[in-house]
């Protein structure tokens, strides 16, 4: 499994995620940057990969992370390892991506995850940009993450 | 307990020992209503990218490319030409699908793109030329009829195939140029084929580009600033955008030199799919190109 249409991220839709556009528009926090990361093939490399997101995350000193993950199925072991190492560090993760029929891997740190099926069926519809982040749903993760930065802080 | 009553008094003085003007003051804590609204976070902005869109409501397919009077000529012999920039594409098709006509077959969807051009600066600040009205479809199948497409494929009725309104695809009222490519059997699933039909589409748009630079800024329907901001003191949050990285299809150009480009980038598998920091304005002027 992998990318399919109705998951797949156009060009169009990096120009104007609605995601960047929320959180740097949002006065309450401090939006350090984009961390844009691969998936790769090999499990092996994913974890690599996954380690060196978690340092990246420790160095820059962030209080809470949004991470979104295209396409579903292998890359939700990318997804979970990801969230994993940055839940080992205490920050806290709010995920987002097509659950559909549920995640092919899971672990402690994956408390707060929105499924952006939009379709309800659960599986890929093949039509394009239909299962996407769009405003709501960045919005509900920027609050979810809020409320988990302010428990954290006491 | 102590009470005090006075009616017409032209000055009164209290006196009392020290320890009990403390416990006076100890009951009512002064509340300082100043602190308790939250103070405006320090802003520092640290680059500005100013956006202009121009509207375009017709697209014609003619024999040279210029944009005038809202109309983008595109000429027809760039299909031809364009086969010549990567041997592995073996036929190219512009034509155009207007709002109202879409119940057109399409083959697989592999791309939907804006048409944006940087007059200054490189992606992230300075100024960039957007059209209004008009997106780019790349679509693609192999010479042995197989589509682009790794896990599930878009191809079909154009109008069933596209959920229009969402952030990665146009209104259902927006021009399309539609960019059809044939590339070599059996490449499609490799690395080669797909970058190659990206390649082409690329090139294409790069004449267009060279038109939408030389429109004058006064002509621009909306303009906008975009502000890169760092808000000292603010809970610091991330954005962690998890990209295909796995070959064929699942690959990402990271930085073009052109908005949504090609050209200038590198693969985000050449990079080794290590995490690689943007910022919100270089996202938001096409620093990702999408080959999915």
């Amino acid at each position: 499994m992998g990318v399919g249409p109705s998951t797949k991220e156009t060009t169009l839709h990096h120009m104007r995620d609605p995601l960047v556009e929320i959180v740097q528009n949002d006065r309450d926090v401090d939006m350090v940057g984009i961390a844009v990361v691969g998936s790769p093939q090999d499990n092996l490399e994913k974890f690599y990969v996954a380690k060196r997101l978690g340092m990246l995350a420790e160095a820059l000193g962030v209080d809470g992370v949004l991470i979104y993950a295209e396409g579903f199925g292998n890359q939700h072991v990318d997804f979970a390892a990801h969230i994993e190492e940055l839940g080992k560090r205490g920050i806290p993760v709010v995920g987002l991506t097509f659950a559909g029929n549920g995640l092919v891997v899971e672990n402690e740190y994956m408390e707060d995850i929105i499924d952006l099926d939009k379709a309800g069926q659960g599986m890929e519809t093949e039509v394009v940009g239909q299962n996407c982040v769009i405003k709501a749903d960045a919005v509900k993760s920027m609050k979810i993450l809020k409320q988990r930065i302010k428990k954290k802080r006491g | 307990m102590f009470k005090l009553l006075i009616n017409q008094a032209k000055s009164i003085t209290m006196e009392m020992p020290e320890k009990y003007a403390k416990i006076a003051l100890k009951d009512k804590p002064q509340r300082n209503k100043a602190a308790e609204v939250t103070p405006l976070p320090r802003e520092k902005v640290l680059r500005t990218l100013i956006w202009r869109e121009f509207s375009v409501n017709n697209v014609q397919i003619s024999n040279n490319t210029k944009i005038k009077d809202n109309t983008l000529y595109l000429d027809a012999a760039l299909a031809q030409q364009s086969i010549n920039i990567n041997p592995l594409v073996k036929k190219v098709t512009i034509d155009v699908i207007r709002p109202g006509a879409q119940d057109v077959f399409t083959n697989t969807i592999m791309d939907i793109m804006p048409i944006a051009a940087k007059v200054e600066g490189k992606i992230g600040e300075g100024v960039t030329h957007c059209l209004r009205g008009v997106v780019v479809f790349l679509t693609g199948i192999d010479e042995a009829g197989r589509q682009i497409a790794e896990f599930g494929s878009s191809n079909g009725i154009f109008k069933d195939k596209v959920a229009f309104g969402m952030p990665g695809t146009p209104g259902s009222d927006e021009i399309v140029i539609r960019i059809d490519v044939v590339i070599e059997k059996g490449t499609g699933m490799e690395r080669r084929g797909p970058l190659a039909a990206h390649q082409v589409c690329d090139w294409i748009l790069d004449h267009v580009r060279w038109e939408l630079k030389k429109i004058p800024p006064q002509e621009a329907v909306f303009t906008q600033e975009f502000k890169d901001i760092r808000r000292k003191g603010r809970p610091k949050v991330l954005i962690v955008k998890e990209l295909g990285g796995q070959g064929a299809m699942h690959e990402k150009i990271i930085m073009p030199s052109e908005p949504g480009g090609v050209r200038g980038g590198k693969s985000i598998i050449d990079l080794g799919n290590v995490p690689i920091i943007l910022s919100p304005n270089e996202v938001r002027d096409g620093g990702i190109h999408s080959m999915t």
